[in-house]
């Protein structure tokens, strides 16, 4: 009577595109144009989003003195069947690689890609208008934290890290930084104009849909825009150039104040889980109606979900397509259909640890040589289970280690490699690490409550691998020694871009804190 | 199914004759003949216990018996009166043939035949023995009429008109199950529901042939559009005032005889999560009640998901004191976390369910039994963990702030997928879960009215049902109905035009 699954609202198409836009944009185009320098990435950004308006503009022009009838024309109808069934591959492809990275390490890449396909055709099965409802609702469950964490993340900015009119010495890197930005522009251009198209072809006949698509072009633009900000001054240029999804990674800074909540970055996992399906399944949408239209409900479904499940297939197996192909329909069509879930469920699950299984290092060393190691009560207390990392409070570091780059290269390999250390753990340095380890939560007090210095002047994990990519930075590392058996800083390893280090006193290094900006107002000082 | 009709003869013996037959070996169908004090004879047929007992001159059909003793005339001029009511019966019914009329006895009423007359009369009297007006069991409100349903789909039909007397309150007759011959009523108000959505109520009540329809249940699920769906398609209510304020919002009200529950649609999500009490109590209240009830709705279904995807694989989420204090509790626990809050929800609903079947005072014994005695004794035994004694225990308090059981049952349902999708893969599995919820929530219908109406779609009505969603707006702001009314017929609550006094005169 009031649906019938085919007619969405202005609103509906308009928060449906949003999150389409949104998910993919704000992976990808910050890293796109990080990679050039100050001045051309707004360049970038300003050439790639003009392009995309004027491109929305050029179609509802075409769309309002020709009518985009899809069906009378078969190259036209194949083509974009073709396209729908490649871009939702390729998002597939991000998406899974994104959970598997990010949220479940560990599991079979295909029990993701089925799951998430599994959805996307459920979704899609009832029509555009029930995942249009469903765009409706998760919008503001997507949008609200989103901008919250990007608010919480401002106090992490650098303004160094905004290198604006860089000045370039050569004139044809210039050029070459022109052809550059121009390439960035029209990865824009692609990542919103592949999926334009997918409102137009059902709903050409719309100005409501004009009027979503240009609205949600605006807010995405926004939004990527301002959070590419936090991203540079964030981490600087090059570090955000090697971080595979910087905003991804920033979120493990969001912490919800109150304590409740330690560190937020699975929970906001969920933006990009329900932005990226989105996407998915607007993408796949327009190919299932086409096929659907010509073979009849729901043969459509089924055929796009499995060409894209098999390009997805091909895209980590690489080798022996038709296998490939024969495979998945055997799969589909035998008695495997009922098993599937069975097998799934058998083989898979391994990256559930309990809780008893674990124990959580407060803190860990680093040896002369760049290795990690537990204290002996640590070891001894926790023979056999898992370390979780995720609560570690400090790095302790053998002085050593600051002695040669070799090694601080390698021990930034290594903390690399630990994807579960938070990026908030400081890093302090001792001559005898071990002596310290038991002390982790009192140490951690020393550097929050610092009388005099803001917590956000100590090095952390974060700040360390971050310099280890842009090495433009002074960085101050309490160094640890006892008095009266009590932890106590007597001198900090001064790291100035990465290069050069050197033991100071105390006093030496609150001047540098003054002068980076970490002295607290209210602290005693030094002159 | 349906035998040859015999019309009513003139001849009584004739009548009796085939009336006996229909109802050979009934030894409940009590067959008297009388003879009037003018020789005229007449054949009465009742149901034992639905005329009252003793004297029938105290009956309505003692009444007319004394009419026609005293009427006097040819059969021709006793026939006509009869047709014209003469006898002046409040509640009768003329038959033309001997198997309706044994037909139409089963409503509870007497049937008479009267020599040289070819009609059979009912006369509804006293009526088959039932529960009375009581106070409605199954949904207490704080503030408002206690009034329940009955199991006379008269009396109910009554109730609902005592609190809307508007002309314009239509009531549709069914006869729904061939051997129960069951009387459904359908209630709306004429200009305020979509006649669609009665033609369409029409059309799937007479989609199918059922042998008897006991309860309005089995309506119900015959008339539903996604079977498969655990979430209903029609809200169903015992209160009469919730039903007459469906009615005012352009609802419609399905009556079955012999069930004190009434079926209501259109329906959505947040129909389902409003009480009647939200309308009589101010708005803050209503308001604090309702976020309380949508939150309830969401941590009935996820909290132990959740609490499973955060212990088993990203406790970096959690504070290192509150993991630790998990860590502690869960020591000598032999089972897996997943096994341990399994186990605890079956255990709970298990109880829930003894406590439904047991009497009186033994069910409530049952839930002090169970909770004190055998949770205590589980966490003593480090079968489980204290934690997860508390965790079952506030999902099983937020299952019960939802107002509709029916409802509720849908989310404590869907949380043993979420349990087993956050134990099989975390947060992911946690999402996915939820997100097919949410796919298949948007994709329901309820006589063509999106069940996550108004959070989407409710542009439709200019976004206005927001005002009684999530939190109620006060009643002076709450001006228009929902979207189930008809469109020109929206507005409810305006303000009283203010009459132009000339002051001169």
């Amino acid at each position: 009577m009031f649906s019938n699954n085919e007619r969405i609202s202005q609103r509906q198409g308009y928060r449906l595109l949003f999150l389409a836009y949104f998910g993919s944009a704000t992976m990808w185009v910050p890293k796109a144009v990080g990679t050039l320098p100050g001045g051309f990435d707004l360049l970038a950004l300003g050439l790639g989003y003009g392009a995309t308006g004027l491109y929305l503009w050029g179609l509802s022009q075409i769309q309002k003195r020709i009518s985009l009838d899809h069906t009378h024309s078969f190259p036209l109808f194949m083509w974009i069947i073709l396209q729908s069934v490649l871009v939702s591959s390729l998002t597939l492809f991000s998406f899974s690689n994104l959970m598997v990275e990010h949220l479940i390490a560990g599991e079979p890449i295909i029990v993701v890609i089925l799951l998430i396909l599994g959805i996307a055709a459920y979704g899609v099965s009832g029509g555009a208008e029930p995942f249009a409802r469903a765009a409706e609702v998760l919008f503001w469950v997507v949008i609200i934290p989103f901008v919250l964490a990007l608010i919480y993340s401002i106090k992490g900015i650098n303004v160094d890290n905004f290198s604006l009119f860089q000045p370039v010495s050569e004139a044809n890197h210039t050029t070459g930084y022109l052809k550059e930005t121009i390439q960035r522009a029209f990865f824009i251009f692609l990542t919103y104009g592949s999926t334009i198209w997918m409102l137009w072809v059902p709903f050409s006949g719309k100005d409501s849909m004009r009027k979503a698509s240009r609205n949600a072009l605006l807010l995405s633009m926004v939004l990527v825009v301002l959070a590419y900000g936090v991203l540079l001054g964030s981490f600087g240029r090059k570090a955000m150039n090697e971080i595979g999804d910087p905003i991804i990674e920033i979120m493990s800074s969001v912490q919800i104040t109150g304590g409740f909540f330690k560190r937020t970055d699975a929970l906001l996992m969920a933006i990009w889980f329900f932005a990226l399906l989105m996407r998915l399944m607007l993408q796949s949408h327009v190919a299932v109606m086409l096929v659907n239209e010509k073979l009849g409900k729901p043969k459509g479904t089924g055929i796009v979900s499995l060409s894209i499940l098999l390009l997805v297939y091909w895209m980590y197996a690489d080798e022996r397509m038709e296998s490939v192909v024969r495979e998945a329909g055997r799969i589909l069509t035998g008695p495997f259909l009922l098993l599937v879930p069975l097998v799934l469920l058998l083989c898979t699950g391994c990256g559930a640890v309990e809780l008893e299984k674990r124990f959580f290092p407060m803190s860990l060393g680093v040896n002369e040589e760049g290795d990690f190691f537990f204290s002996e009560e640590q070891k001894r207390e926790n023979l056999g289970k898992t370390p979780d990392y995720n609560h570690t409070k400090i790095l302790l570091v053998q002085q050593d280690v600051f002695a040669d780059t070799e090694k601080l290269d390698y021990l930034a390999e290594q903390l690399a490699k630990l994807k579960d250390m938070p990026w908030n753990t400081y890093i302090l340095v001792a001559e005898e690490p071990k002596e310290y380890l038991d002390e982790a939560e009192g140490i951690e007090l020393l550097l929050e409550n610092h009388p005099e210095i803001n917590p956000e002047g100590f090095p952390t994990i974060g700040g360390f691998l971050a310099e280890a990519d842009n090495q433009d930075k002074t960085l101050l590392f309490p160094y640890l020694e006892s008095e009266d058996d009590i932890p106590v800083i007597t001198h900090y390893i001064k790291m100035e871009k990465w290069k050069e280090r050197t033991l100071i006193p105390v006093r030496e290094a609150n001047g540098l804190f003054r002068k980076q900006g970490y002295w607290k107002e209210n602290g005693i000082g030094s002159e | 199914m349906q035998d040859d009709f015999h019309p009513v003869s003139e001849k009584l013996e004739e009548n009796k004759k085939r009336y006996e037959a229909i109802y050979e070996n009934c030894d409940d169908i009590k067959k008297i003949d009388i003879t009037l004090s003018g020789g005229r004879k007449v054949f009465l047929a009742y149901e034992e216990v639905t005329l009252a007992s003793g004297n029938l001159g105290a009956t309505a059909v003692g009444v007319f018996l004394e009419w026609l003793e005293k009427k006097e005339g040819t059969n021709q001029e006793l026939s006509e009166a009869i047709l014209e009511n003469e006898g002046r019966i409040s509640d009768y019914r003329i038959y033309d043939n001997i198997e309706e009329a044994a037909q139409g006895m089963l409503t509870g009423d007497s049937i008479l035949f009267v020599d040289g007359v070819p009609y059979g009369i009912k006369i509804s009297d006293k009526g088959f023995p039932g529960i009375g007006v009581s106070s409605c069991e199954s949904e207490k409100v704080v503030r408002g009429s206690n009034e329940g349903f009955s199991e006379s789909v008269k009396t109910n039909v009554a109730l609902v008109r005592k609190r809307v007397r508007s002309t314009r309150v239509k009531v549709k007759s069914y006869t729904m199950g061939v051997r129960s011959h069951t009387l459904v009523n359908v209630l709306y108000i004429e200009d305020l529901a979509y006649p669609s959505v009665v033609r369409e109520l029409d059309r799937r009540m007479k989609e199918y042939l059922v042998d008897g329809v006991l309860d309005s249940g089995v309506i119900e699920q015959l008339a539903e559009e996604s079977w498969l769906s655990p979430f209903p398609q029609f809200q169903t209510t015992q209160r009469p005032d919730k039903a007459a304020f469906s009615l005012l919002e352009g609802r419609v009200v399905v009556l079955s005889d012999n069930s004190p529950v009434a079926l209501i649609l259109p329906c959505d999500y947040n129909s389902f999560l409003k009480t009647t009490d939200d309308y009589y109590n101010r708005w803050d209240m209503a308001t604090f009640a309702r976020i309380l009830r949508f939150f309830s709705s969401f941590f009935a279904m996820t909290l132990p998901g959740l609490y499973l995807a955060l212990t088993n694989f990203h406790t970096q989420i959690l504070p290192t004191s509150l993991l630790l204090a998990f860590q502690e509790a869960r020591e000598g626990v032999p089972f897996p976390t997943v096994l341990e809050v399994l186990l605890m929800e079956l255990s709970f609903e298990l109880l829930r369910e003894a406590g439904v079947r047991l009497p009186g005072a033994m069910g409530s014994t049952i839930g002090i039994v169970g909770g004190l005695i055998i949770g205590q004794a589980a966490v003593d035994a480090h079968l489980v963990s204290p934690i997860v004694v508390i965790l079952v225990s506030f999902t099983a308090l937020c299952s019960f702030a939802i107002p509709s059981e029916e409802f509720a049952y849908a989310f404590r349902v869907l949380k043993f997928l979420v349990i087993f999708a956050s134990a099989w893969l975390g947060y992911f599995g946690f999402l996915v879960c939820i997100t097919v919820i949410l796919f298949h929530l948007a994709g329901l219908k309820s006589f063509g009215i999106p069940y996550l109406t108004p959070f989407s779609g409710g542009d439709i009505n200019g976004d206005l049902d927001k005002r009684d969603a999530l939190w109620r707006y006060p009643l002076q702001k709450n001006t228009v109905r929902p979207i189930y009314a008809r469109r020109n017929q929206r507005v409810r609550l305006r303000r009283k035009k203010k009459k132009i006094v000339d002051s001169k005169r």
